[in-house]
């Protein structure tokens, strides 16, 4: 059964046409008449090339838009991390301390950073402690050493001898002058 | 006085007693803090064979400046100071003496003078020291100075971030961020591994 359908009605169902959501049957009686029609078919080009350049449009914007989100979110994120890590240190004042606590009891994503930061926290303590039963060797005597020669020569036992000398040394001219001038 | 008597003194009251001259005070408190140190050079410098030097001079350096250190309390954060003192002095002493290429010399392919060593991956290295400890080592020296130093004081000293301020002479904000950036390296480079 084919159904000869009127310039309207083509009309009415072309963006759907457009669109691929026609019946298969309906398909068929619109492309029918777009065959007979050189009116409908010039419509059909319009509107074709319309909605075609209304896509592209859309797609750019549709990459130009979630970019600019997807950075603002980055910059929350990373704000939120920095946070996290400060948190983490027990560096936090009391009200950032509650965000912190209430994103990461709500988020599952931020829950897993935490367990990850506290994850490197304990590493790296482990590789410390370990490093410090690396040294070889005792410095102590060494630098006590070093210490005991520069006292013998700059040390304040012997800033105080020289000065004792040299008051000593002085009284002692004094002293004579104060004779000479006597006599 | 016996050695085990000095051993079970607290740190404030044996840094006391090292400011009054009492050898055997200072003694211990260097056997105490070397180990640390120590550990602390071999995060920080790039190069092994510096950080014996390192640590002995940075003892040296408490053992005399001990005396001016007005309030005990403050020692930890005070020894860390020199620390970090003596790491950019010794950053500013290697970053004196660059590495000299010559350009005059005829270029030959594959000449061994134009092939610039990287000294931040080093694949050889990286494959024989698959140990997360000494990935974490490796890891840590490669961070930027700054982020390095301020994680460092961090983690493996304990200061707080306004110390960390102060020995660094920076602002708490900056710390901050530091610590995390420092931190958010190490976790991609040993994603692997942890």
């Amino acid at each position: 059964m084919t159904v000869n359908l009127t310039c309207t009605q083509v009309g009415a169902l072309l963006s759907f046409y457009i669109d691929d959501k026609l019946s298969t049957q309906l398909k068929q009686f619109v492309e029918a008449h777009l065959q007979i029609c050189p009116t409908c078919a010039a419509k059909y080009e319009a509107l074709k090339t319309m909605i075609k350049s209304l896509r592209e449009v859309h797609d750019k914007m549709a990459n130009v838009v979630p970019e600019t989100e997807d950075s603002a979110a980055q910059v929350q994120y990373n704000i939120f991390k920095t946070n996290l890590s400060a948190y983490v240190d027990n560096e936090l004042d009391d009200a950032d301390n509650i965000k912190i606590k209430k994103y990461v009891i709500s988020n599952p994503q931020a829950r897993q950073d935490l367990e990850k930061l506290y994850e490197l926290k304990k590493v790296m303590h482990n590789s410390f402690e370990k490093s410090k039963n690396e040294v070889k060797g005792d410095f102590s005597s060494y630098i006590l050493k070093r210490i005991d020669i520069q006292e013998e020569i700059y040390g304040p036992d012997s800033f105080a001898k020289v000065v004792a000398l040299f008051i000593f040394i002085v009284t002692v001219f004094t002293l004579t002058a104060v004779v000479i001038f006597w006599i | 006085m016996s050695k085990l008597f000095y051993k079970k003194i607290p740190l404030d009251e044996l840094v006391i007693l090292s400011q009054k001259s009492d050898y055997r005070a200072l003694e211990e408190l260097i056997k105490r803090e070397q180990k640390n140190i120590f550990a602390t050079f071999t995060y920080l410098s790039k190069k092994r064979e510096n950080v014996a030097d390192l640590t002995q001079e940075a003892l040296m350096r408490m053992a005399r400046g001990l005396i001016n250190l007005r309030n005990p309390k403050t020692f930890k954060s005070w020894l860390n100071q020199i620390v970090t003192n003596l790491f950019y002095d010794e950053l500013r002493k290697s970053t004196r003496k660059p590495q000299v290429i010559s350009i005059d010399n005829e270029p030959h392919e594959n000449s061994y003078h134009t092939q610039i060593p990287d000294y931040r991956h080093k694949p050889a290295e990286k494959a024989m020291s698959m140990e997360l400890d000494k990935m974490i080592k490796t890891e840590i020296q490669g961070l930027p100075e700054h982020f390095r130093i301020a994680i460092i004081l961090r983690e493996l000293q304990g200061l707080s971030y306004e110390e960390i301020a102060v020995a660094t002479h920076t602002t708490v904000g900056t710390v901050k961020s530091r610590i995390a950036r420092a931190r958010g390296k190490l976790q991609d480079g040993l994603k692997h591994y942890i």
